[in-house]
């Protein structure tokens, strides 16, 4: 195994790599690399107690690969029908196998069944022939697994990710194997770019920082398939060149230096290279850079330099708003005791976010308080009705995964997203306002002024909207009074309360109902 | 008059009965009160106004604040002008009367009269259907409208509690009333009108049914009823203009990656359906000269003296007797128009077929400002802008239907309210606004071949682009979720954190 080996296999797994898309059987049968992912290992160690095994994910998520290793374990315990294209599958098929999977659940079936299938097509059959499925399928069972790929996050535990670097990478050969270059000849025989990004991106602070990548894009809510990373690991070492075309490159006066592991950052029109590229901390504005750099171009190549060298706040680094902020704020819906009173919690970023709210709703307004806000669109934004009742109204920030009644612990794994929840006093659910990153950045633009201009409700404005008239809706008594509000008033004008006042005459028994009205401003 | 019998002739009633409207009705909640009025009496005060010195006569408002009370009165006035709906129905009607005051519904007596310009074209629309119960539509209306009490309702009923009457309700339409409506309709066209009223009566049954819309407060599911009934207007004259009518619909209003080719089919394709309108006066007209005049094939116009005649009657006694219109304002005709626009020459006679004396006429009548044609032909855009379907929403020629937010929610909501689910498969909706209501937004072959007819042709990449457009816009107003690159569920925003995934 010389470097140019190395090289020649990694660069197939290179989306960039002009051959890519001919290689794809080459690389499904590449049996030399294999990590055990963290599903795989679940999945191994609960096959006695499983009727059920659901793999879903996009094109390139692992399900096919996985499918395979776990194969001859499947035969062992009894799954006779393994389906590991469902797509593929004829809609009467489709619909055969659905029915299938409910007689099963219903413990009507003794089959045991393995399916895997891109969750879009196998939702689209569900509702289609099974709607009631769904919820069948989303509640917590023994005996059924669903392994969804798209929700995985690849970069979220340290060592397996660094194992599948280094096994992807090295292919377990030492060093002095996969490093060694026989081509003397070679004009950059001994200042290799290939032979730099290797010993960076295997090392420690380089693997970290290729982790930390992957986590912002997941963080932000994207995915990246297992696929991407193997393309992304391998752009980072080869940017899509082999030995040969690496040497034409460099003989039409092509740049080593632009072949360098930080030019991961440069702007591309490959979709998941461009999920890169948007975070260049070299865009980022206002940053310390040394004296000695005096140039743009100077700049762009240390900013990015920096971002793969030791001692770095990675995310603060990345040019992505409020991530540093959401990260701490997931960690902290990951720690005891996973929800938080929104009135009592001191938390910096939550207090931001609860003001956030308030001055979506009503520009300007700058107190903590969470205030419920139902304005009908046909008073337009001149005049806002905020509910009395509600102001101050008790609600938990909470982890994604937990529900009222139910006792949790720490989670192995870091949602990119939690709530905003109101206990319903009915039936103690919850009624909840999903905080996921682009509602959060959209909250926190809003807690430093930046309101856009637009004449139509924003995602995020509409999912607020919709949070308080479901709690609205639940206390029937909050109608009782409110505030008329004027957002510009005339000289003549004021805002004011409407407060139902209930009287009864003593001496005929008979009650009325009036409306108080009072200035409030 | 029927000169032999000295009666009224039965459902003659000139053009705008041959075509079923006279002008639009707007706003649309005004389109939603005449709908109402079919059902209900209307106020017996329409002078009544309601406003803080209003309230305080009747003894359901006062303050203890006497020094504030001018400010109080102010803001009160104005906040209450809004919220009943008066600011906003004359801010898009500028016709109204001054005398009078239009409300929304909040109870039977705020029903206002109002000239019926679509001829309760959806009442006698609803009376086709096959099973329409005249009675039960009555109770599901008044349940709908008047019989909540829930959010800010709440302190309105209290503030109009004295005012509340018994609900004065009318009594059904005779048969026969309905079937001369309609009397102008061929056959073919009487079984897709038909089809038509049996989906109008279903779908209005769903809205005032379903807990999606019956949950909603007041200004919600009155703006989702006038909605509804101005998507019919629409739907009336898509099925009038033909059995294989589609409306090429963009994605979203204004979106630049339309521009091109989808762009011009899309104006194309609404000019094409527009057509039905001077197609329909060019029928009306050729049949009533032809049932007036049996045996002429041709006229002959004469201009003599400066005075022109048709077939030896003067220019407009002949048009009186035959249209039997009334001239009502507006600029008369003069021989120098009709010269011009039958070409005509002092002294000298011309021969003119029966259409084509009726293109010459109507291509008049169109250059005239206010002419009966372009009342009726405005009732497509505007009735399209109400609903936020037909743009650009200003004068513009070139004019193109497309799905905006408000009407894209609309119909999600009622799509899935008919069905009776939380969610559904997103190409399942697109399917059923191609199958239900004609409205096509992506590659299909019964949509090609529809299209294809008005002479559109798109590519699959075209139609790719605007159902991409189309999902975004969908996302932005909290009604999708992604399940893949490929695969997209579709729900309400309020149900939307209900849906999990696998």
């Amino acid at each position: 195994m010389t470097l140019q080996n190395t090289i020649a296999k990694l660069v197939r797994y290179c989306g960039q790599y002009q051959s890519h898309g001919f290689m794809m059987d080459e690389r499904n049968t590449d049996v030399t690399f294999h990590v055990e992912l963290p599903e795989e290992r679940k999945i191994r160690d609960s096959m006695e107690s499983l009727r059920v095994i659901l793999l879903t994910g996009e094109a390139g998520d692992g399900k096919t690969r996985m499918m395979r290793n776990l194969e001859p374990l499947f035969t062992k315990h009894g799954f006779s029908q393994i389906h590991t294209d469902f797509s593929a599958l004829k809609e009467k098929e489709k619909e055969a196998l659905i029915r299938q999977l409910r007689s099963v659940l219903d413990g009507e079936g003794q089959e045991k069944l393995v399916i895997s299938a891109n969750v879009g097509i196998f939702t689209q059959a569900v509702i289609r022939y099974d709607m009631a499925l769904m919820g069948e399928l989303t509640k917590e069972r023994k005996d059924v697994h669903i392994c969804n790929f798209e929700n995985r996050n690849l970069a979220e535990d340290k060592e397996a990710f660094a194992q599948i670097v280094k096994s992807f990478l090295t292919d377990g050969k030492s060093e002095k194997e996969y490093l060694t270059c026989t081509k003397t000849d070679c004009p950059c025989y001994g200042d290799c770019a290939y032979d730099i990004n290797m010993k960076k991106i295997l090392s420690e602070v380089g693997t970290e920082a290729v982790r930390v990548l992957c986590n912002a894009i997941y963080l932000t809510g994207g995915h990246i398939t297992f696929r991407e990373l193997l393309s992304l690991l391998s752009y980072l070492i080869t940017f899509g060149q082999d030995c040969e075309e690496r040497q034409a490159y460099l003989e039409r006066g092509g740049s080593q230096e632009r072949v360098l592991y930080y030019q991961v950052f440069e702007k591309s029109r490959d979709a998941l290279l461009h999920k890169v590229a948007v975070m260049d901390p070299a865009l980022k504005r206002g940053e310390y850079s040394p004296r000695k750099i005096k140039t743009k171009e100077e700049y762009i190549r240390y900013r990015r330099w920096l971002f793969f060298e030791e001692g770095q706040d990675y995310f603060a680094m990345l040019h992505v708003d409020y991530l540093v902020e959401f990260y701490q704020v997931l960690e902290y819906m990951n720690q005891p005791p996973f929800h938080y009173d929104t009135i009592k919690d001191r938390n910096a970023t939550l207090q931001c976010l609860k003001r956030g709210i308030n001055k979506m709703s009503s520009q300007g307004k700058s107190d903590g308080g969470l205030v419920v806000t139902d304005t009908p669109m046909i008073l337009g934004n001149q005049i806002r009705l905020e509910f009395m009742v509600m102001q101050d109204l008790s609600m938990i920030w909470h982890r994604y995964d937990i529900q009222p009644g139910k006792k949790y612990g720490r989670s192995s794994r870091l949602w990119n997203k939690f709530y905003l929840s109101y206990v319903s006093k009915k039936d103690r659910k919850f009624i909840s306002l999903l905080v996921d990153y682009r509602q959060f950045r959209y909250l926190m633009l809003c807690n430093d002024d930046y309101f856009l201009n637009r004449n139509e409700l924003t995602m995020e404005e509409y999912a607020v909207n919709t949070f308080y008239r479901k709690i609205l809706q639940e206390r029937g008594e909050a109608y009782e009074s409110v505030i008329v509000r004027f957002e510009e008033k005339t000289r003549e004008q004021c805002d004011f309360s409407l407060l139902v006042h209930e009287s009864e005459d003593i001496f005929s028994d008979e009650k009325s109902q009036s409306i108080r009205i009072r200035r409030e401003d | 008059m029927d000169k032999n019998t000295g009666k009224k002739e039965p459902n003659y009633e000139g053009l705008a009965a041959y075509v079923g409207i006279t002008a639009p009705e707007t706003p649309k909640y005004l389109l939603a009160n005449n709908f109402l009025l079919d059902y209900f009496e209307t106020s017996r005060n329409v002078e009544q106004e309601y406003n803080y010195a209003a309230f305080q006569d009747i003894g359901t408002l006062y303050t203890e604040e006497e020094k504030n009370e001018d400010m109080l009165k102010s803001s009160f006035d104005c906040f209450f002008r809004r919220y009943l709906g008066e600011d906003s129905i004359r801010a898009e009607n500028g016709r109204l009367n001054k005398n009078k005051h239009y409300y929304f519904p909040f109870m039977p007596d705020m029903l206002v009269s109002t000239p019926a310009n679509l001829r309760h074209i959806l009442f006698y629309l609803q009376n086709m259907g096959k099973d329409y119960d005249f009675r039960k539509m009555q109770g599901l209306l008044r349940e709908y409208i008047f019989q909540d009490n829930t959010g800010i309702n709440y302190i309105i009923k209290i503030l109009l509690q004295s005012q509340e009457e018994e609900i004065r309700l009318k009594k059904p339409v005779d048969k026969r009333v309905c079937q001369g409506f309609w009397s102008m309709l061929t056959q073919a066209e009487r079984g897709r009108m038909r089809r038509l009223a049996d989906q109008f009566n279903e779908d209005l049954e769903a809205l005032l049914t379903h807990p999606y819309f019956r949950k909603l407060d007041f200004y919600r599911r009155y703006n989702y009823l006038a909605m509804l009934l101005t998507s019919y207007v629409i739907q009336y004259i898509v099925y009038r203009r033909g059995r294989n009518v589609y409306m090429l619909c963009q994605g979203a209003p204004r979106d630049s990656r339309l521009s091109g080719a989808f762009h011009r089919a899309s104006c194309n394709n609404y000019a094409d359906i527009r057509t039905l309108f001077p197609d329909l006066l060019k029928a009306f007209y050729t049949k009533t000269i032809k049932n007036k005049n049996p045996k002429v094939e041709s006229l002959l116009l004469l201009d003599v003296d400066g005075k022109v005649s048709v077939n030896g009657t003067a220019f407009e006694e002949f048009l009186a007797e035959t249209f039997q219109s009334k001239r009502r304002g507006g600029r008369k005709i003069t021989s120098e128009d009709v010269r011009k626009a039958f070409g005509l020459e002092e002294g000298k006679k011309k021969v003119f077929s029966v259409e084509e004396f009726v293109v010459r006429y109507i291509h008049m009548m169109g250059t005239r400002q206010g002419s009966t044609l372009t009342k009726i032909s405005s009732t497509l855009p505007t009735s399209g802008r109400q609903i936020d379907m037909v743009f650009p929403q200003n004068r513009s020629n070139k004019k193109y239907f497309a799905m905006s937010e408000n009407l894209s929610e609309f119909c999600i909501r009622l799509y899935l309210a008919r069905k009776g689910q939380k969610y559904d498969y997103l190409d399942h909706f697109i399917r059923d606004l191609q199958e239900r209501y004609h409205i096509v937004l992506v590659k299909s072959p019964e949509g090609e071949r529809a299209l294809r007819a008005a002479r559109i042709s798109l590519s699959a990449q075209e139609y790719g682009q605007n159902k991409r457009v189309f999902t975004e816009m969908l996302s932005g107003i909290n009604c999708l979720i992604k399940l893949s690159d490929s695969g997209y569920v579709i729900t309400l925003p309020e149900e939307k954190g209900d849906f999990k995934l696998l």
